[in-house]
């Protein structure tokens, strides 16, 4: 075959244009695939911010319709209609007038064809009706705007409510229960529940604005008395006794849940109401207002029958209750009230006759004794006590036994003598409704909640509270009391009884790192640190004046994959750094220039942070932060937020705005009309679905993981070897060889010594006294060896040798000495300043475990902080007495439910340790005193995170 | 016989060289002009969608402030990125809807030029924002 190459350049030629070609068809298609997408993104804003304009010009027409302007409702069939005529439709009490043809007052406004509100020369078309739910208004107006430009449609939807949850000092999703905490609005700014609030305990509202609830939930958004347990709950099924379960140790049994009274109390400024039932302050207290006789409807009811019962729940005292008693009263000597009595006398024929005391000693001294002679004991005991009440009070009895009055006063120590303040029903019923007596006349019948009187015991026609079940006397209270109205120095209190109704919080943080508006402005004009979710790329823009660093939660730590204990991994950002930073970049025209105040820290990916072992206990930390950048700082994130060291304080500096709660000298200034001295706190806010952590500027971040507060806290861990430091990295507890494990002493004198030099055991043997205190311990409790865990052991010891036993203890007292003594040598060998000295920042063996350290400054934090987690204070530090810790700002509490899409996973969460501190004060209070001028008040507490509250919708759902 | 083989198989000609490398020439200038204009073109979409950040961003500042949204009408912000080497500036218009006190019209915008080096010539760009806040 002839071989000829002629016209092979030309070939070669042909086949390098074509690929010169191609590449430049390709550089050519993506140069115009880019224009286009970036005409798409450029429409799609423009569609963004025309349907955003539809949401303002609604916002305008509701606001001259004074919130009642619709273009829409929802039918009975739950489905959305145009307004066709003038309608009223009643849902529940409430009924809306809709106004046919829809009225515009913004010239150029007009309803199109399909019953939507347009305006001329804009793009925008909006939908406007009331929501319902569960076939109820909820207060809430539903604004859907869709806006095309180019073809590209967005539609965003504007849940309004007249009330925002921004203007609360405390906001709560749901049902709250008020204890002891002091709520301190100073006139500003108010509590507001969708939920019930519930009063237990002396909660104190202090110059709140207002104190309001609502709920769309049946039988939520009230105010009542809390109570824990239902007396269904109580009893078994087809009687309405209830054991009185008693320990030698502890006879007083009656369950604290059903006596449970709140004494919370509204400060108003000029006045303060409490609202009962209590004995001082009559004429104030609500329950007098709760009359049935004066006030119709004031009556509310409760199920004081288990089941069927035709007799009501009630206490059961058997011959082991009297027993245990007398064993107490043997071991902790009678109070003013006795078991025994001197001047009775028994006759039991096994050991004889003589008083009821020394008869009892005889009979518990001898192994022998049988039930029925204990029996014969209770029975001539009970007879000697037939008429102990009768007999110093004179009074008719109510029902049970009398002897049963002797047990009570015993158990409590209440005295017998004529005139004292015992109730005289002490018997069948002796919780709060005790004087309701046996009077069941149908299955379902229920008891008035009726208060009694605690010096008599007789009823009172006053009745405890619950809203719902008394909206009519309730609404009296308020009204004779000045609680129905806003003003200067009034608290408006407003449940759903009287028309309070649920605040829609929307969405504020996204689960985990979905997109969500807030990353959308720290993208935007703020500051992403993570992984942008729009390059796929790790960011820290702020690398400069951040630092990763890692230290032991000592309350929640994190929990590698081993099941140890790990060390959370930080983000530290210096707030002060990052100010210079700021300030600099106005002056060079930076990236920061115009930064708009929002951080978003997004941890959550291993890529960008690789040490996120467990991202439930990362975090962000702020330091520094006692001046933040002007214009404020809103940090938002997934992860736990711990400020370290005071926050936000004024920039001048002075002392007295940079105060303590409740300082009298900054409230007396404002009150004076000295509010000129202006304070220039900047707007700050903590978003995070994880928890706050506020910290004092010593907190050392353990290199190891501190002991925990209580022994037995740390014996858990070591048993379950979580913990990897050097001391305690196998289970030093048992057997006592380790030398770490303290010495205890035993006092000279005192109950252990005693039962060290006299008690033998089973053997007859002399119990020697320990000086490793280590081998009386096993686990979370001490040895059965010695102090068995059962409350009815009990020792009885013949110290003087007559053959005759004279002093009695219970293991339980003993037990108790024991781990004082334990307890402190543990507390003294371990303590912060035992280990490391007394310089926190300077610790002298910083990498020797101990417990953590203590803290003695008082802390301010300026800022509002939005959790879904409660207002418990979580502590790392041992906050001591003369310590405090107070937040000048907010608490607006995110939905905890999972559903609600606020909170992320914590199923992997390990368990708190629990860090001991005598003051968890953690307190907050708005940033301004009372009577301080409207303009010195910001127009909300919160900056930032307000206007997330609208959302994109899908366009479908228009 | 290799000599004889070696002759025959001579390939390339002057004149088939000449003919290749012109129609590659050419092919090439005509597609260079694309090229220069695709580039220019990615620069341009590079400019734009920083001008709709910064655009973006100003406004997301002014949602913040609304109270105080009269007082942006005429101000002027500088924004670096969308020229070599300069800074641009941006301008921002608040005009009351007619027949409302509360409803602001609000534009934020930018115009900037882009040089079409190999020909040095200039061409100009704009971007803004518009939508409407109520105070």
């Amino acid at each position: 075959m002839k071989n000829n190459n002629k016209g092979i350049a030309l070939v070669f030629a042909l086949f390098i244009m074509l690929v010169i070609l191609g590449i430049s068809g390709i550089l050519m298609m993506r140069t115009v695939n880019t224009g286009m997408m970036n005409q798409v993104n450029s429409n799609s804003l423009q569609a963004f911010y025309e349907a955003q304009a539809g949401l303002n010009f609604a916002y305008a027409e509701e606001s001259r319709a004074g919130f009642s302007w619709y273009t829409h409702f929802i039918d009975d069939d739950q489905v959305r209609k145009v307004i066709s005529a003038a309608k009223s439709v009643q849902r529940g009490t409430t009924t809306i007038n809709f106004v046919h043809p829809v009225v515009t007052s913004i010239p150029g406004a007009v309803i199109d064809a399909s019953g939507n509100y347009r305006v001329n020369g804009r793009n925008f078309s909006v939908k406007a009706y009331p929501e319902v739910v569960n076939n109820l208004y909820t207060g809430i107006i539903v604004i859907h705007s869709q806006a095309t430009v180019n073809g590209i449609t967005r539609t965003l939807e504007h849940r309004l409510s007249q009330v925002s949850p921004y203007q609360f000092l405390f906001f709560f999703p749901d049902d709250v229960t008020f204890k002891n905490e002091r709520y301190d609005g100073r006139n500003y700014a108010g509590i507001h529940v969708n939920g019930n609030i519930r009063l237990k305990g002396s909660s104190v509202f202090s110059f709140l604005t207002s104190l309001t609830a609502g709920s769309n939930e049946a039988g939520k958004g009230y105010i009542l008395r809390d109570i824990d347990q239902l007396y269904q709950d109580l009893a078994p099924a087809g009687q309405g006794e209830v054991p009185y379960y008693t320990e030698v140790n502890d006879p007083s049994w009656l369950n604290y849940n059903m006596r449970t009274r709140s004494n919370a109390r509204f400060h108003t400024g000029y006045d303060y109401f409490e609202i009962g039932p209590i004995d001082s302050h009559e004429d104030r207290t609500l329950a007098y207002y709760l009359d049935a006789d004066a006030y119709l409807g004031a009556e509310w009811k409760y199920q004081k029958y288990a089941g069927t019962n035709l007799e009501p729940v009630h206490y059961v005292v058997d011959n082991e209750d009297l027993k245990n008693l007398g064993i107490n009263e043997l071991a902790k000597g009678g109070g003013s009230v006795a078991l025994f009595d001197t001047s009775k006398n028994v006759n039991v024929p096994v050991v004889g006759a003589g008083e009821e005391k020394d008869i009892f000693m005889e009979l518990l001294d001898d192994p022998a004794v049988t039930q029925d002679e204990w029996n014969d004991f209770w029975q001539q005991w009970r007879g000697n006590h037939q008429n102990d009440y009768l007999a110093y009070h004179g009074s008719v009895i109510n029902g049970g036994q009398d002897w049963e009055r002797r047990f009570f006063m015993a158990a409590y120590n209440w005295p017998i003598n004529a005139g004292a303040t015992v109730p005289n029903a002490i018997n069948r019923e002796w919780w709060e409704d005790m004087e309701y007596g046996n009077d069941r006349t149908s299955v379902d019948y229920m008891s008035p909640a009726k208060r009694e009187d605690s010096t008599t015991g007789l009823p009172r026609n006053q009745y405890f509270l619950n809203t719902e079940q008394q909206a009519a006397a309730w609404a009296s209270w308020l009204r004779d009391n000045n609680l129905n109205t806003e003003g200067e120095n009034k608290t408006l209190v407003k449940d759903r009884s009287q028309g309070g109704t649920y605040v829609d919080p929307g969405k504020i943080l996204s689960k985990n790192a979905e997109r969500n508006a807030l990353m959308d402005k720290a993208l935007s004009g703020g500051i992403y640190i993570g992984k942008n979710p729009a390059t796929n790329s790790c960011v820290n823009p702020i690398a400069d004046v951040t630092k990763d660093k890692q230290f032991y939660n000592s309350e929640k730590p994190a929990m590698g994959s081993d099941g140890n204990y790990k060390p959370s991994s930080i983000l530290e950002i210096d707030v002060a750094a990052l100010r210079g930073k700021i300030e600099s970049d106005k002056v060079i025209g930076g990236a920061l220039a115009n930064f708009n105040g929002v951080i978003y820290v997004n941890m959550d990916d291993s890529e960008c942070f690789p040490s996120s072992y467990d991202v439930n206990a990362n975090g962000v930390m702020l330091v520094n932060g006692a001046r933040v950048p002007d214009g404020g700082l809103s940090l938002v994130t997934t992860n736990n937020v711990f400020i370290k060291g005071d926050y936000n304080l004024d920039p001048d500096g002075a002392l007295e705005k940079n105060r303590e709660e409740d300082d009298s000298e900054v409230t007396t200034r404002y009150t004076s009309g000295v509010g000129a001295i202006g304070l220039k706190w900047q707007p700050t806010e903590i978003i995070t679905n994880r928890e706050v952590y506020t910290l004092s500027n010593d907190f050392p971040e353990p290199a190891y993981m501190p002991m925990a507060s209580e022994m037995y806290d740390q014996y858990e861990d070591e048993n379950d070897h979580i913990p990897e430091q050097n001391l305690v990295n196998t289970c030093p507890w048992w057997p006592s060889t380790e030398s770490w494990v303290p010495t205890a002493s035993v006092p000279e004198g005192s109950r252990l010594d005693t039962w060290f030099k006299y008690y033998r055991d089973a053997s007859g043997n002399p119990i020697a006294n320990p000086t490793k205190w280590a081998d009386i311990i096993d686990g979370k409790h001490f040895s059965d060896k010695y102090f068995p865990w059962d409350e009815g052991v009990y020792y009885a010891l013949d110290t003087d040798s007559d053959g005759k036993k004279d002093t009695y203890y219970t293991a339980e007292d003993l037990r108790d000495d024991a781990w004082v003594q334990i307890d402190d040598a543990y507390n003294s060998t371990f303590s912060y300043s035992s280990v490391h000295g007394n310089d926190p920042k300077n610790p002298s063996n910083p990498t020797t475990p101990s417990m953590v350290n203590e803290v003695t400054q008082k802390h301010i934090y300026n800022t509002t902080i939005m959790s879904p987690y409660g207002t418990e204070p979580i502590v790392l530090e041992r906050w001591k007495d003369s310590s405090s810790r107070v937040v000048n700002g907010a608490f607006i509490q995110l939905d905890p439910d999972p559903d609600a899409g606020n909170v992320r996973s914590i199923s992997d969460e390990a368990s708190p340790r629990g860090v001991w501190s005598s003051s968890t004060a953690f307190r907050y209070e708005t940033r301004f005193g009372r009577g301080a001028s409207k303009e010195d008040r910001p127009p909300s507490g919160i900056t930032f995170g307000a206007s997330s509250s609208w959302r994109e919708i899908n366009n479908a759902n228009f | 016989m290799l000599i004889s083989k070696k002759y025959k198989n001579s390939g390339y000609t002057i004149i088939e060289v000449l003919f290749a490398s012109g129609v590659l020439l050419f092919v090439i200038v005509a597609l260079l002009d694309v090229l220069v204009n695709s580039s220019f073109s990615t620069d341009m979409v590079s400019s734009r969608a920083a001008a709709a950040n910064a655009c973006q961003a100003k406004l997301e500042e002014i949602s913040g402030n609304v109270t105080n949204i009269a007082a942006y009408n005429g101000a002027a912000f500088n924004v670096t990125g969308l020229e070599p080497g300069a800074v641009t500036q941006g301008f921002i218009n608040v005009t009351q809807v007619a027949g409302t006190t509360d409803l602001f019209d609000v534009t934020v915008g930018l115009n900037w030029q882009n040089r079409y080096r190999p020909q040095n010539r200039t061409e100009q760009f704009s971007y803004n924002l518009t939508t409407t806040f109520v105070r």
